[in-house]
This record gives C-alpha cells, structure tokens and sequence, in this order.
C-alpha cells in the first residue's frame, strides 16, 4: 500500500519532466531498493519530495514579467493576433477600395506565419509547459476569443462549435506531448493539418442540415447543397476555390456565412505556442 | 554556474571520493538534501558538463531489483568543482586580519 502510494507520488512528479528523461524509471527503483531495505518512512519520504522537484532549467512562476508575459499572450494573444491581421486589413481595404483576392490570399499566408512566429516566440518564454495546462490555456483562449467575436456581431461556425472545440483541444495536448520528443517543425506542421482536416469536418457539421434542400425561390435556378460536395466547403471559405466542384448557391451561402481565417490563424498562433513552450522543456538537459 | 549551498553540497560529496559513482538516494544521505532538491541539481550539473549519468551495467533479473541511475564526476567537473568549492570557501572564511591585536595591559 505505502509502496503504491509512493509510486503515484513518482508518477506525478514525473509528469513535470521530459518525457524521454528517463527520471520515473529512475525513481522507482530508489523507491523499489528503499522498499526492499524496509525503510517504509524514507521511501514515502523520497517520493513525496519528488512532487517538488522542477526540471533544472524550468522558469520559476512568480511575481515576475516573464509569468505576466504567458499570462497575456496564453489567454489574448490568439485575439490580437486575429485584432491585428483584421487592422490591417480592413486598413489595405479603405485604401485599395476593393482587395484583390490575390492580395487577400498573400496578406493571409504572412499573417499565418507572423502568427506562427509570435506563438513560437512567446512559447519559448512561457513559464507553463506541461501539455495539459498548456492545451487548456490556448484552447480556452481561442473558444473564448470566437465566441467575443461571434456575440459581437461576426460571421463564425456555430454547430461547427461542438466538433472544432474539442478538436482543438486534443490536437493542442496532442502537438505538446510529441513536442516533448520529435522536432518541433515537423509537429507544428502535423498540428496545422491536422487542424485543418478538424475545420473541414466542422464547415460539414456546420452546413450539412441544407443537404437536400432546393435553393430559394429568390436564388438563380441550380442545385442546392450537395453531399458530396462536403469536404470542399472549408476549402472554399478558406482559399475562396471550389475547383469547380461546388454549387453556385453553396459557394454563395458558405462565403456569407462563414468567415475561417480568424480561427486558422489564432489556431496557428496556439499549435506554434505550445509545440515551442512544451518543446522547450524537453530541449533542456536529459540525463543519459 | 551559479553555486548554491545546496550544490555546494552535492558536490563536495561527489569530492569525497571522485572515482565513486552516486545514485540518488546515497546522494541525499550523505548531503542530507531531499529528493526534491538532489535531481534539479544533477539536472543542472549535467548541463553544465559537470556530471555524467549512466544506467547501471547488470541484469535487473539477476540483482533482483530495478536497475538504477548512476552519477559521476568528469574530469572537467572534478576540477570546477574544487575550484568553486575553493573559492566559496575563502568567501565564507575571510582571511585573518593583520590588524594588530592590543593586549591589556
């Protein structure tokens, strides 16, 4: 029993260290040889001090800038990162009057990775690092940030809520745990698409009710939703390009009603956060 | 690297005997450290270059027990070692002053 109890103190301290670090194993053998010498009081005693253990080179939360720095960027960076690139935009749009869409699709791939550079940049001072408090912080972040946007008047994905919420979430906890053992370019890019593949499946959540039904009697003669025409719904909000295989009246409904780029970039704001900030603990010495 | 009495303490026991590689629970009896302070040290140590870890060379089967961790001193970190124990140590025990003592009369 004591010996369990200690195990679970190993396994909660361990959780705070690099993955690969190999310090669980290591710590329950002292546990195991503590509790083959009969010393009960001294292997509870190990175990338990092992909850307070931080990685050595783990940033110390405090009264400090650094903790005030995660603190804003965890819960408004994915909003200003969303607040600028619509600044500038609508900005570029009174002084060219109409944007050309080529214009559009440029200023959002810079965006995209000024984001991308933001998130990384700030993750690499975050003083939270462990992926679950990580996923929570952002993914909260950015739900909250899409309902401000959707309660104060902005075009957003409503059913679509229900299947990129918490996909976001399990995509975000997902990216910092392989984070914590592969390279962290080839995660952010697995995070991204992966992402993307979950805001496919929520334009299809989102529209797939109009399946079926005939376009309005106002709306020039042609089909209405089709099916089969799903996955390409998000492909044409994001990139404006149905490659000739949507309705006129789906692409009509979808670009009114439905506006991704917010969401695509505070998502790569939080998938480069926290791959950078969970990446960064495992960056630090690992015992051979 | 910055030494802390803690560290200090770590080290002077790895100085003890240079050629004795410690597992963590000898580390803490003989710094008389916890747990929670010895493994950030030797996280750091090793960082530094100061220490090396290795998996014990022996089949768990045969010892009976989970195979353990082992630390040892590099030859780069037995020589930082003194020389910042030394140094901590002539800033904890100034020298003597020269000052002339005046004996009563």
């Amino acid at each position: 029993m004591r010996q369990a109890v200690a195990r679970l103190f190993v396994d909660a301290a361990s959780r705070r260290w690099p993955a690969d670090s190999g310090m669980r194993q290591e710590w329950l053998a002292e546990v195991d040889y503590l509790a083959a010498q009969h010393k009960p009081g001294r292997m509870l005693w190990f175990a338990f001090g092992l909850t307070f253990a931080r990685p050595g080179s783990a940033p110390v939360v405090g009264f400090n800038w650094r903790t005030a720095g995660t603190a804003l960027f965890m819960l408004l960076g994915p909003f200003a990162v969303f607040a600028a690139s619509a600044l500038v935009f609508n900005g570029l749009a009174n002084v060219l009057e109409i944007l050309d869409y080529g214009v559009q699709q440029a200023g959002l791939a810079a965006f995209a990775v000024l984001a991308g550079a933001a998130g990384w940049w700030w993750g690499r001072w975050s003083v939270v690092s462990g992926p679950f408090p990580l996923a929570l912080g952002l993914g909260v972040s950015v739900t909250a940030s899409m309902l401000f946007m959707w309660l104060t008047g902005g075009r957003d994905l409503v059913a679509g809520y229900a299947v990129w919420v918490p996909g976001l979430l399990v995509t975000l906890l997902l990216v910092a745990r392989l984070a914590q053992r592969r390279r962290n370019v080839f995660v952010l890019a697995i995070g991204i698409a992966l992402f993307l593949v979950i805001l496919d499946v929520a334009y299809i959540a989102e529209f797939y009710h109009a399946v079926g039904d005939p376009p309005p009697s106002w709306h020039a003669a042609g089909d209405g939703f089709t099916g089969a025409h799903a996955p390409m719904w998000f492909v044409f909000a994001l990139t404006n390009q149905s490659f000739g295989v949507m309705s006129y009246y789906e692409s009509f409904v979808i670009s009114e009603d439905a506006f991704p780029h917010g969401i695509v970039l505070m998502g790569v704001f939080a998938m480069a956060y926290v791959i950078r900030a969970a990446g960064r603990n495992a960056t630090m010495a690992k015992p051979a | 690297m910055r030494l802390t009495i803690p560290t200090a303490r770590v080290l002077s026991v790895f100085l003890s005997d240079v050629e004795t590689a410690r597992y963590g629970v000898d580390l803490m009896e003989q710094s008389g450290l916890g747990s929670g302070t010895i493994y950030p040290i030797l996280q750091k140590l090793q960082a530094a270059g100061w220490v090396t870890a290795a998996w014990e060379d022996a089949d768990a089967a045969e010892l009976g027990r989970p195979i353990r961790r082992y630390y040892l001193l590099t030859p780069d970190g037995v020589e930082q070692a003194r020389q910042k124990l030394a140094e901590l140590h002539q800033v904890t025990n100034p020298a003597p002053s020269s000052a002339k003592v005046v004996k009563p009369a």
